[in-house]
């Protein structure tokens, strides 16, 4: 089995090299480049730019070609495609993921700064997720076709039709302080005033900032686990090995969350490997409206203003962690399935 | 693993009635699901409902039904188009119905027109309409029963005609990424080695291209309609199915009765598909309707970032978003959002009972 | 600082690109719900339709003293002689501007701090180079950077600013600029005549890759220093505009900048050159991602000056990073942003009115009605795509939109419908007669223009071809509108496929021509340049503003003679008549605007009569406001005390700017009368 395991570690190498050779690509070909990004942006002037004001001089006359050919050298568009991958490719061995072209910041520094945010709420999503469907799921399957099981099923649906970013934006009207009632704070990570606070500020203050869009980054997340966590279990109920052990007379609860859990899990695991890039990708709307700094609003604006080194460097670490994450579900799966071999 | 159960035991055992056996197992299974009352409502209900919206030109439409207009008989609602002017209306373009009735009934010269029930289209923005005072979205009245959207539409004619385009669009999306997402992750569950060793390699290439991009990429090319959305989404959607088909089959692979039948000298497809697929269906069911409201959900995604279905299609997408815009108008965020949770709890429970009804044994559940 | 603001902001800024900017004049997304209480409403809310300018109801004071601009003659390094700028410079056969309407009410107190909010973090905080030109770097380039002159922002003439004198020689191809020896940069050195070239040669680096920089600027010569002092600047040819934007473009240090484009772009993206302004950025107010403030030099050179008092109160102008709109105005009702625009307006007629705040006067709703220039919005037709090149089918579909509709009912009736490429100001044509909603004219032109058939579906058909255009929009909010207009066309027999496209594609296609309809905004300018927007040599060339390929040969001959005119009179006739022709040939199917600046803000802050300066938005209003400290104690109690209110809320609108237009008018009436008699 180590070799096997060697072997996709070996393997993960081509896929690597696909994945980022067809974005490359992409990023060459896909219309609205980064130059075309600066002319536009030169042409409207930003952020709140209005069509009261904003733009920048006279932009009215084509762009001189001096000028094109200077913007094309410096996002290495001057070069055939291959020649600038294996530029690209040459920089990452030397773990240099280039500079923004928005921000002209190095990219590693900029995913540095929101990978421990992203993690941080993606984290805690899931393990409240997981807290909350394994025994939910548990309960549902034990309790099928009750009316407990009708409401919890009722409730986790209503969870997954309503977006988490919409919901996010109804509970900060709520609880936010500006309409109603003055419960949480409006968005963020923390307060401004972290630095100032002890230790014990810290952590309630963090607390403080966390409930809401945790709540909301979870809610999704809840229907299709509790679920596969109840169908899971109904299926392995429904077992010979389930009416043996209940005809070797062992109790009902051993019967359950010994033997028929743990092979009800083994779907679940699949999903716990899987989930590991997700942690990662975080969500552009929820960090909108949370105003949360996070790699899932760098992904979403760096692809919308074409900021490829940005779009790679986040793709380098997405993928990483996926095929690193498929490797870990079916380690998952031989751990807790031992029928299961990789040849 | 259930001997009893399982088909091919079924099929080794004497051949006792007549009618072929696949149909038989497919017979059985369909009585069982019908005895789930649950779902079999759910069913009805769903069915029902997305049969009654092909029929919905003529139960919710703002053109006539029936004209009698100086003798003439004129059928709108399925014929075609007819100028204003044909009936004497100082209008440009096609004639107002609504109008008309009350036009005629003022007249009182023996003309008249049969109105569908609702006489609303989904596409009409009633901003002059002199019964609907103030800035839309109105809330719901007696003429309007979901009030209208933020340019004065009908939210229910909107919802009703949504309906049916979300459900074919996630159905064919659900059902086009899972033959593919299905039919891969079997093949490299079931033959495992070095086929699946490089067929992960391209899912796993595939699964990380992103999505958003191509999406932009097609959407500056080319109009993109209903099918080509269709076809995107399910291109992009198969992967994670793909995987657990995958886990399942190496799980189910590993049993004995796979051994059994493979010993038998079965067929590989026929392995795959009548013994290893009906007991590793468990992940398909249990997704589906999530997927389904999950392709309803991508669509409304689509719609928010402009790529969607193309204005002024009634997608319920369209008409998410718009409450997503408008969170105080209660009518704008509860009824589209009620209506996919209706559409999900049903899909759910109809998803519980097929999967209760091709579960082999009798009881699948303590006491 | 102040004066370049005005004219370097330009047209031509293409708001449909931005979102939240769309947002102000065309589009908004929030609808109300009908039967209002009409109690609950404010007058504006509830006025008629398309309203008039109404005649003020206040009665303001509108005598602006007026203000002396001093500099001290004896200042400067005695090795310059006079004639070359140093001690001793009389000015003599030199133009300036010493006296002049004051900006500020010079009572006003200094202090305090205002939180306003910005969706993005900008690019860069650089001040020029790629992606320089956001919003708040703009306000940057006004509060801590100084240019040559100022652009006086009531009566639109040069004031001085780092330089005291200017020349322009008589064949109009030769400026020179002399320098106000006191001027200093923030870390104490002297600013001379070789700061103005160091930050000439900068901008002309491509590797700034900043190609706007080199198409306003290749069209003069490099300067000279021809001493510490003064400094002379050469144009390639003749034009008013050269002037302003050399005199208007703000002074780098150069000691800081004389580096080569790539290390500029480098070294300060984030990171402040020594300035000259009354405000400073330092290094640690800059919170990447979160938050900038803006902080008043106690030690700026020019503190002094009576010709300054009354302007920069605000000892801090703090902006904090809020991604999402609707964050941003709950924070706004909570009192963690001080000074909010208000981008829709539904929230203007509904949201606000419920807002506690509001009802109890701690959070005040005003509109400034001033003369910032207005932006045009409108669908643009591309004549160069039949049947688009036939002028009753471009009118026809201007008889389509039905804008007073709109207006009223999406709208609150908070906009008024274009009838001019220069709307508001001096420059519009008044004869221009607004295209009203009729569709049965829109059928007439149609039927005229050759497209009488219809097909079963009931659309036009000519020769066998459907009459069908698709309408290419680059903000989902547009669409709002949009499909309105789409159900109008229908009507007239008109296919109109909708088609939204991402806002850089939708941009390259607008300006590479490929398109037949665009929803589009551009911005305006304080200074009209319609070369750009309207010249006939642009119409067959790709990649430049006359995207409708517009040709009209009287309207190139005007264009020509508007550069040469220095006389403004004589150049808003050029305009005038060029906004006549344009109108007439229906390039654009024009839309609305917002004829006021929106804004809300707490209770606390102090202002001169005029409200904001007379050519100034939003950006720029609070330039002269101040924190009230009376105010924002009675603020603090009147927060901790629900039931208190704060009394008089004062008039939501301020049309001091009308008045005093009004009051300008008459009394050159007067004058022109006094002369002929």
């Amino acid at each position: 089995m180590a070799a096997y395991f060697a072997r996709r570690l070996l393997l993960m190498i081509p896929t690597f090299l696909g994945v980022t050779v067809i974005v490359f690509a992409i990023t060459r070909f896909v219309p609205g480049g980064p130059i075309e990004q600066i002319i536009v942006r030169m042409q409207m002037g930003g952020g709140r730019g209005e069509s009261a004001g904003g733009a920048g001089v006279e932009t009215s006359v084509a762009i001189p070609e001096a000028v094109k050919e200077e913007l094309k050298k410096h996002f290495h568009f001057d070069k055939p495609i291959w020649r600038a991958y294996l530029l690209w490719l040459g920089d990452l061995l030397s773990l240099n993921l280039g500079k923004s072209y928005t921000y002209g910041l190095p990219v590693l520094e900029l995913i540095a700064e929101r990978f421990p945010v992203s993690i941080y709420f993606g984290l805690i999503g899931y393990l409240l997720a997981y807290l909350v469907c394994i025994p939910l799921g548990i309960a549902k399957a034990i309790k099928h076709g009750s009316a407990f099981d009708f409401a919890s099923s009722a409730l986790v649906f209503i969870g997954y039709s309503i977006p988490g970013w919409a919901l996010g934006a109804v509970l900060l009207v709520l609880f936010g302080g500006g309409s109603f009632w003055n419960v949480f704070p409006l968005g963020g990570f923390r307060s401004a005033s972290w630095e100032q606070l002890n230790l014990f500020e810290k952590v309630i203050d963090q607390l403080h900032h966390t409930i809401l869009p945790v709540f909301c980054y979870a809610l999704g997340g809840f229907a299709t686990l509790t679920i596969l966590t109840k169908n899971s279990l109904m299926e392995n109920l429904g077992q010979d090995y389930i009416r043996t052990a209940f005809a070797k007379g062992l109790s009902e609860r051993r019967v359950i969350f010994v033997h028929a859990l743990r092979n009800s899990l083994i779907p679940i695991c699949t999903g716990l490997g899987h989930a590991i890039g997700l942690i990662m990708a975080g969500s552009y709307l929820i960090e909108k409206v949370f105003n949360i700094d996070g790699i899932g609003y760098l992904g979403f604006t760096s692809i919308n203003e074409r900021d490829f080194t940005v779009v790679m460097g986040i793709l380098v670490f997405n993928t990483l962690l996926i095929l690193l994450g498929n490797i870990l579900s079916d380690v998952l799966y031989v751990l807790t399935d031992p029928r299961i071999r990789f040849q | 693993m259930a001997e009893t159960a399982h088909p091919s035991t079924a099929s080794a055992a004497p051949p006792l009635r007549r009618a072929p056996k696949p149909l038989s197992l497919l017979r059985r299974r369909w009585r069982k699901f019908r005895a789930l009352k649950r779902g079999w409502y759910s069913f009805l209900i769903l069915t029902g409902a997305y049969a009654l919206s092909f029929f919905l030109p003529v139960l919710v439409n703002s053109r006539a039904l029936i004209v009698k207009c100086d003798g003439r008989y004129y059928f709108p609602a399925v014929g075609k188009f007819h100028e204003a002017k044909a009936f004497g209306q100082r209008l440009v373009g096609e004639a107002d119905y609504r109008k008309l009735k009350r036009q005629f009934e003022e007249e009182g010269r023996g003309n008249w027109v049969i109105l569908p029930p609702y006489p609303y289209h989904p596409h009409e923005s009633l901003l002059t309409d002199p019964e609907l005072p103030g800035n839309p979205p109105h809330p719901p009245s007696r003429r309007h029963w979901m009030g209208t959207d933020d340019r004065g539409r009908d939210v229910f004619a909107r919802l009703l005609y949504g309906f049916q385009i979300s459900i074919t669009f996630g159905i064919a999306v659900v059902g086009l990424s899972y033959l593919i997402g299905m039919a891969i992750g079997a093949c490299l569950g079931y033959f495992g080695g070095r086929i699946d060793l490089y067929g992960q390699r391209l899912v796993e290439i595939w699964s990380n291209l992103p999505f958003l991009y191509i999406i932009m990429i097609i959407g500056s090319l080319m109009k993109p309609d209903m099918s080509i959305l269709i076809a995107i989404l399910a291109i992009f959607s198969w992967i994670s199915i793909s995987f657990y088909m995958r886990g399942e089959f190496y799980r189910e692979k590993s049993k004995d009765y796979a051994a059994a039948a493979i010993s038998q000298g079965e067929s590989n497809l026929s392995v795959m598909f009548r013994h290893l697929l009906p007991n590793g269906l468990t992940p398909v069911i249990s997704f589906a309707p999530f997927s389904l409201v999950g392709a309803i959900s991508s669509l409304v995604a689509l719609d928010f970032l402009g790529f969607g279905l193309r204005p002024p299609t009634p997608s319920w997408g369209e008409l998410v978003n718009q409450g997503l815009q408008n969170i105080f108008k209660w009518h704008l965020v509860v009824f589209p959002l009620g209506a996919m949770f209706a559409t999900l709890l049903l899909v759910v429970f109809i998803g519980e009972a097929i999967r209760e009804a091709f579960d082999p044994k009798s009881h699948s559940r303590l006491r | 600082m102040l004066g370049s603001r005005v004219d370097k902001r330009c047209r031509c800024c293409f708001a449909g690109v931005s979102l939240a900017a769309w947002l102000l004049v065309s589009a908004c997304t929030k609808a109300p719900e009908p039967p209002h209480p009409p109690a609950e409403k404010t007058p504006e809310a509830d006025r008629p339709e398309a309203v008039p300018p109404a005649a003020p109801k206040a009665s303001y004071n509108l005598d602006i003293p007026t203000v002396e601009y001093r500099w001290d003659q004896g200042a400067g390094d005695k090795s310059v002689p006079p004639e070359l700028g140093g001690p001793g410079f009389t000015g003599e056969g030199w133009q300036t501007n010493r006296k002049f309407l004051a900006m500020g009410w010079k009572e006003a107190p200094k202090g305090g701090a205002m939180i306003q909010y910005l969706p993005d973090w900008p690019a860069t905080l650089r001040q020029t180079g790629k992606d320089w030109n956001t919003s708040v770097n703009y306000l940057i380039r006004d509060l801590c950077y100084e240019s040559l002159l100022n652009i006086h922002p009531i009566t639109l003439e040069h004031i001085p600013n780092l330089a005291t004198h200017w020349w322009i020689s008589p064949d109009k191809r030769t400026y020179r600029f002399r320098l106000n020896p006191a001027a200093r940069w923030s870390d104490g050195k002297e600013v001379t005549a070789q700061d103005v070239v160091a930050s000439f040669k900068l901008r002309m680096d491509p590797t700034l890759l900043d190609p706007s920089n080199i198409m306003t600027f290749g069209k003069l010569e490099t300067p000279v220093a021809l001493s510490r002092y003064m400094v002379e600047v050469k144009v390639k040819e003749e034009n008013w505009r050269n002037f302003l934007y050399f005199a208007g473009a703000s002074v780098f240090p150069a000691h800081q900048v004389s580096i080569s484009g790539t290390e500029y772009l480098e070294r300060y993206q984030f990171k402040f050159t020594a300035s000259s302004g009354p405000y400073l950025v330092r290094d640690e107010d800059i919170e990447m991602g979160k938050s900038i403030t803006i902080r008043r030099r106690k030690d700026w050179w020019d503190a002094a000056n009576p010709a300054w008092a009354g302007l920069w109160n605000l000892d801090a102008i703090k902006f904090i990073i809020v991604k999402d709109e609707n964050l941003a105005f709950e924070m706004v009702k909570k009192g963690e942003i001080d000074y909010f625009i208000i981008p829709k307006a539904q929230w203007w007629a509904e949201e606000l009115d419920k807002v506690g705040a509001v009802k109890r006067g701690l959070l005040l709703k005003r509109k400034f009605f001033t003369d910032a220039p207005i932006g045009t919005s409108g669908i643009a037709i591309n004549m160069k795509k039949p049947p688009l090149d036939d002028l009753r089918v471009r009118r026809g579909l201007g008889h389509l939109l039905d804008r007073k509709t709109l207006i009223q009912k999406l709208f609150f009736n908070e906009y008024q419908p274009l009838s001019s490429y220069y709307q508001g100001g001096l420059y519009q044509n008044p004869a221009n007669v607004l295209a009203e909603y009729d569709e049965l004219k829109a059928v007439e032109l149609l039927e005229e223009a050759g497209w009488k058939e219809k097909n079963a579906s009931g659309y036009r058909v000519k020769d066998g071809k459907e009459l069908k255009f698709t309408l290419n929009y680059r903000t989902p909010l547009s669409e709002r509108h949009l499909t309105v207009f789409q159900e109008a066309c229908k009507r007239a027999g008109i296919r109109l496929e909708l088609q939204y496209l991402t806002p850089a594609a939708g941009w390259k296609n607008l300006r590479e021509k490929e398109f037949e309809l665009m929803s589009t905004a551009w911005g305006a300018l304080v200074f009209p340049n319609p070369e750009t927007s309207f010249h006939s040599t642009l119409a067959d060339q790709k990649d430049n503003n006359n995207v409708t390929g517009l040709k009209i040969p009287r309207v190139d001959a005007l264009c020509d003679a508007y550069d040469q005119e220095y006389d403004v009179k004589k150049r808003i006739e050029i305009i005038r008549e060029i906004d006549g022709l344009v109108f007439n040939e229906h390039p654009y199917i024009l839309e609305w605007y917002l004829p006021c600046q929106r804004v809300v803000f707490w209770n606390k802050f102090g202002m001169p009569e005029w409200g904001g300066l007379r050519t100034h938005d939003y950006e720029a209003l609070f330039y002269c406001w101040w924190v009230d400290p009376e105010k924002e104690s009675r603020l603090e109690e009147a927060r901790k005390n629900p039931r208190s209110f704060l009394e008089p809320k004062g008039e939501v609108e301020n049309r001091f700017w009308e008045a005093w237009n009004a009051g300008q008018a008459a009394r050159e009436k007067a004058g022109n009368q006094a002369t002929s008699h």
